[in-house]
C-alpha cells in the first residue's frame, strides 16, 4: 500500500499545479454573470437616485519596478486618493495593490485563475491573448460615457491595438512610445579621442567608424558591449531597432516574426527580409572584427556595468523621448563616470504596448473604467500612487502650480529611505503628460512633457499605426516559432553565427514551424483591419 | 496486520471488522487528504482538451480535442527533445544509480570513521546549491574568459556554449556533481540496517571486500533499488528544468544537446503564457511516464516477483 501511495503521489505531482484551477475556477463562472447584470441595474438605477449612492471600490494592481512599497505604507496613499475623490465626489473609491513589476504578469494571472478580485490592471505581453481566452471584459459601450475624458485627450484611434473584432478591451499607456536609440562613450574619450561633443548625431557608417577607432585605441576592452535580452528574448545591439527605424528600412514589427517594410502593407516574413540580414551582418562585422564580449549571445553583463567596471569602451541603449530620462548625475553614477549619449536613430510612433484592461471577474465595469478615467485625467490620483502621500513621502518645492506640482524627497530622503515611492511606475501607468516633474540636482525644472509630446506629434507613424495580430488560430505555429527564434536569434543579433550560412537554415526550420501560416493568417488581418479603417 | 487477517476464523467475522475500524479510522486523514490533494485536482487535466476561457472557467470552457498538443509534435524539435530527454534520463537514472550505490557502499565503509560525519554533508551539499548559481559556477570555468579557456588551454579558448558537442558530457558531470551524494543517502539508510553478523559470518568464511558487496550488501536492499528505479521511470519524459536552461545559460547554438521537453514547452509558451499548451505537455509528459512505469513493473514482477511495486 505504502509504495502505491508512494508512486500516486509522484504521478500526481505534477497535476498539483493545477489543482487551484480544479476547484476554485468555477467560482468566478457563477459570479460573472452577476458582473453582468450588477452592471445593468447601475446603469439603469443611476438616474433614479443619483444623489446617495454608495461609491464603487476599485482594486488598481499596478506594477512597481525597483522599489515595492510594503502593504502597511500604501495604506496612507489610498486613504488620501480616497479623501481626494471623496472632495470631489467621485463615484468610485480606489484599493490599491502595489504589485513587484518582475511577477506582476503571474500574480495577476494567478488571482484571475484563481477567481480572486482583480478589477483594473495593466495587460504586460500580448493583448490578444487576454482578449481570446476572455481575461478582459469589453469596454466599448463605456467610451462615450466613463471613458469619455480619457478619448477626449487620446483620441480613439489610439485604442486601435486594444481593438479587437471591433470591440474595444483595454486603454494603452498614454505616453511616448518613440524610442531612440543611443550610442554611449565616455565623455572624455568622444571629445578627445573622437573629436565627438554632447548634441552630436550618429549614423551607423560613423558608428562603424567610431568602434574601429576605439578599438584601435583601447583595444584590450570591449568596444561595444552586448545587451542582454530580458524574458527570454536574445542577447543583442539594439541593431534590431535601429535598422528598423525610419531612416533605415522602415519596419513595423507584427511580432510572431512578420512585419512589414516601408508603406506597402504586404506582410513579410520578418527574418527573409534584407532588413534582418542587414542587422545580423552589422553584428557580424562587428563580432568578426573583436569588438565584442566573448561568448556575447550568453553575457550577462550590461553595458553600464561593464563601463564602470573599465572593461567596455562603448554600448547601445534605447530610451523612450528626445533626450535619455535620466538627469547627468544619474547617468554618471549609473556609468561610473561622465558619458555622453549620441543619438543613433529615432523609431516610428505606435501606441504602447502597455494597456489597462477591466478583468472578467470585475462587478462593474462601469466604475472601474470610471476608475481607469482617473488615471489618464486626473492629476492628484495618478502622482499620489506615483509618489506616496504629501509630507511622508514626497514634498511640495512650489516650483509648479497647484494641479501642476513639482515635487522633491523630503529632505535627506532617498528613495529607499521613504516608506512609499513608486515612481518607475511612471510610464506603466495613466498619462505621461500629467506626471509631476522633479527639479534635478541644480534645482532646474527641466520639463520634457512638451518635447514628448511635440516628438510624438512628429514621429513617423508606422503605416499599420493601431494593428495589433490576433494569434489566437495559429496558436501552435507562434509556439514553434518562438522555439526556432530562440534557437537562432541569439547567434545571429551577437554575430556569433554566419548570417550568409546560417539565415538559410533559421528559414527553413521557421517554414517547418510554420511560418507561412501566420503571413497568411496576419494579411487576411491586416486587409480587413485596412478595410475596415479606411 | 498479516498475524490478526490470518488468525480469526471465518466465523468471528464481526470481530474482524472492530479489529480494523481504528486502523480505518487512522487512515482516514490520509485519504482524505490523498483525495483533495492529488484526486480532485485531476479533474483539472481536461485544461489540456480545452480551449480556456476565464469567463466561462475551467469546466465551461469549450472542447477542442487534442489541439492543445500540436505544437509539441508540429517540427522535427519534436525527435530532438525526445531524443535528449529520454537519453540524458537513461544516463542519469543508471549512472546516478552506480554512482549513489558506490557512494552509499563507501560510506557504509567508512562508516565508523569520525571523519565520515564530515564527509556526508559535504557530498550532499552541491544538492543545496541553487541552480542559478551552479549556472554561474560552470560559467566560470567555461566562459569565454573562464578558468578553462585561461588555464588549462592557455588562451587557446574553445567557445563553450556555441559548441553543443561538449555539453551531453558537460550536463551529465554536473548532474552528477550535484546529485549523487544526495541520492546515496536512501542507500545509506538501507544498507545501515542491514545485519552486521552476516559481513562477519562472511569474513569468517574468507569473503572478500567484493564479495561481501556483491553476495551480501547489494542481494538484501535489491527491492529498494527497484523501487528507486520504477520511481525514477515514472519521470522518464520529465527533465531538471534548471539544468537544461540555466546551465547552458539558454544558448541557442546548443539546442540540439540541451533542448528536453520541458524547455520546449517553456520557450514556446514564453510569449503565448497559454495555459492549456502547457497542460497538455504535462499531460502528455505524465501519460507516457505512467505507462512506463507498469512496464517495466510488469517486466520486474516476471523476472522478480518480490521486488515489485504492485
Amino acid at each position: 500500500m505504502k509504495k502505491m501511495i508512494a508512486l500516486v503521489l509522484t504521478l500526481a505531482l505534477m497535476l498539483t499545479v493545477f489543482a487551484g484551477c480544479g476547484s476554485k475556477a468555477p467560482a468566478p463562472t457563477t459570479e460573472a454573470p452577476k458582473a453582468t447584470t450588477g452592471t445593468e441595474t447601475t446603469t439603469e438605477a443611476a438616474p433614479t437616485e443619483p444623489a446617495k449612492k454608495d461609491p464603487v471600490w476599485i482594486t488598481v494592481s499596478y506594477p512597481c519596478l525597483v522599489i515595492v512599497p510594503s502593504p502597511d505604507s500604501v495604506v496612507a496613499v489610498e486613504e488620501a486618493v480616497n479623501k481626494h475623490l471623496e472632495e470631489i465626489d467621485s463615484g468610485v473609491r480606489l484599493h490599491l495593490e502595489a504589485v513587484d513589476g518582475m511577477n506582476y504578469a503571474t500574480y495577476i494571472d494567478m488571482k484571475q485563475i484563481g477567481g480572486e478580485q482583480v478589477d483594473l490592471y495593466c495587460a504586460l505581453g500580448t493583448m490578444a491573448d487576454q482578449v481570446s481566452s476572455n481575461k478582459v471584459l469589453p469596454i466599448t459601450q463605456y467610451l462615450d460615457t466613463a471613458l469619455k475624458p480619457t478619448l477626449d485627450i487620446t483620441g480613439k484611434a489610439f485604442l486601435g491595438s486594444t481593438t479587437f473584432n471591433g470591440e474595444v478591451y483595454g486603454v494603452p499607456v498614454y505616453r511616448t512610445d518613440v524610442m531612440t536609440e543611443y550610442l554611449i562613450i565616455e565623455a572624455d574619450v568622444a571629445n578627445n579621442d573622437l573629436g565627438l561633443v554632447e548634441g552630436d548625431s550618429l549614423t551607423m557608417d560613423q558608428v562603424n567608424d567610431v568602434l574601429a577607432k576605439l578599438h584601435e585605441l583601447y583595444p584590450d576592452k570591449i568596444t561595444m558591449g552586448v545587451r542582454p535580452g530580458a524574458n527570454g528574448s536574445p542577447n543583442n545591439f539594439q541593431l534590431q531597432t535601429i535598422y528598423a527605424g525610419p531612416n533605415y528600412f522602415k519596419v513595423s514589427d507584427m511580432g510572431s516574426g512578420v512585419c512589414v517594410v516601408g508603406d506597402d502593407l504586404t506582410v513579410q516574413n520578418t527574418y527573409a527580409t534584407d532588413y534582418f540580414m542587414q542587422v545580423c551582418k552589422t553584428a557580424y562585422e562587428w563580432n568578426r572584427a573583436g569588438y565584442v564580449n566573448k561568448d556575447a549571445s550568453v553575457a550577462t553583463e550590461e553595458g553600464y556595468d561593464l563601463m564602470k567596471a573599465d572593461r567596455c569602451m562603448s554600448y547601445i541603449i534605447g530610451y523612450g523621448g528626445r533626450d535619455p530620462q535620466t538627469t547627468d548625475a544619474e547617468k554618471d553614477t549609473t556609468h561610473g563616470k561622465s558619458v555622453i549619449y549620441f543619438p543613433i536613430e529615432t523609431s516610428m510612433n505606435k501606441p504602447s504596448g502597455l494597456a489597462w484592461c477591466v478583468s472578467y471577474g470585475c462587478k462593474d465595469p462601469e466604475a472601474a473604467c470610471e476608475a481607469l478615467s482617473l488615471l489618464y485625467t486626473d492629476a492628484f490620483v495618478l502622482n499620489t500612487i506615483l509618489y506616496g502621500v504629501e509630507g511622508r513621502d514626497y514634498i511640495d518645492t512650489g516650483l509648479g502650480t497647484e494641479e501642476d506640482k513639482v515635487v522633491k524627497l523630503p529632505d535627506g530622503m532617498t528613495m529607499f529611505d521613504v516608506p512609499y515611492y513608486s515612481f518607475f511606475t511612471c510610464g506603466i501607468i495613466g498619462n505621461e503628460y500629467l506626471d509631476w516633474q522633479r527639479p534635478d540636482d541644480e534645482g532646474n525644472v527641466i520639463d520634457r512633457r512638451a518635447d514628448h509630446q511635440k516628438l510624438q506629434n512628429e514621429a513617423v507613424v508606422s503605416p499599420i499605426y493601431g494593428f495589433t495580430l490576433d494569434t489566437t488560430n495559429i496558436k501552435s505555429q507562434v509556439a514553434s516559432i518562438s522555439n526556432v527564434e530562440a534557437q537562432f536569434l541569439g547567434g545571429l543579433m551577437t554575430g556569433e553565427m554566419d548570417p550568409e550560412t546560417t539565415i538559410p537554415q533559421f528559414l527553413a526550420a521557421l517554414e517547418s514551424a510554420g511560418i507561412n501560416d501566420v503571413v497568411a493568417e496576419a494579411q487576411r488581418q491586416l486587409d480587413a483591419w485596412v478595410a475596415a479603417n479606411k | 496486520m498479516q498475524k490478526t487477517a490470518i488468525a480469526p476464523a471465518k466465523r468471528v467475522k464481526t470481530g474482524k471488522r472492530v479489529s480494523y475500524v481504528p486502523l480505518f479510522l487512522m487512515m482516514l486523514p490520509g485519504i482524505v487528504y490523498l483525495i483533495v490533494n492529488n484526486y480532485l485536482p485531476m479533474f483539472g487535466i481536461t485544461i489540456a482538451f480545452k480551449d480556456l476561457d476565464y469567463t466561462k472557467g475551467i469546466f465551461g470552457s469549450d472542447w477542442v480535442g487534442l489541439a492543445n498538443f500540436e505544437f509539441l509534435f508540429r517540427t522535427k524539435d519534436f525527435f530532438i527533445m525526445m531524443r535528449n530527454t529520454l537519453c540524458y534520463n537513461v544516463v542519469f537514472i543508471f549512472g546516478g544509480l552506480v554512482a549513489s550505490l558506490s557512494i552509499a557502499v563507501m560510506m557504509t565503509e567508512i562508516g565508523q570513521w569520525k571523519i565520515a560525519k564530515a564527509i556526508q554533508p559535504i557530498i550532499c551539499f552541491p544538492n543545496m546549491v541553487s541552480i542559478v548559481i551552479v549556472a554561474y559556477l560552470v560559467y566560470g570555468f567555461l566562459g569565454g574568459d573562464g578558468w578553462i579557456n585561461n588555464t588549462l588551454l592557455h588562451g587557446n579558448g574553445i567557445s563553450w556554449y556555441s559548441t553543443p558537442k561538449y555539453w551531453p558530457f558537460i550536463l551529465t558531470i554536473v548532474h552528477f556533481w550535484k546529485g549523487a551524494g544526495y541520492g546515496s543517502i536512501i542507500y545509506i539508510a538501507t544498507m545501515s540496517g542491514i545485519d552486521k553478523g552476516l559481513y562477519e559470518a562472511a569474513r569468517l568464511d574468507g569473503a572478500s571486500k567484493m564479495q561481501q558487496i556483491f553476495k551480501i550488501t547489494l542481494p538484501i536492499i535489491r527491492p529498494m533499488i527497484v523501487l528507486m528505479l520504477l520511481l525514477s521511470i515514472g519521470r522518464i519524459f520529465s527533465s531538471d528544468f534548471g539544468l537544461f536552461l540555466q546551465v547552458p545559460m539558454d544558448s541557442g547554438a546548443l539546442y540540439n544537446a540541451t533542448q528536453t521537453i520541458d524547455t520546449y514547452v517553456y520557450r514556446a509558451l514564453m510569449k503565448l503564457n497559454d495555459v492549456s499548451m502547457s497542460s497538455a505537455a504535462s499531460v502528455f509528459q505524465s501519460i507516457l511516464g505512467f505507462l512506463l512505469v507498469m512496464l517495466s513493473n510488469l517486466l520486474v514482477r516476471k523476472v522478480d516477483p518480490e521486488s515489485s511495486l504492485f
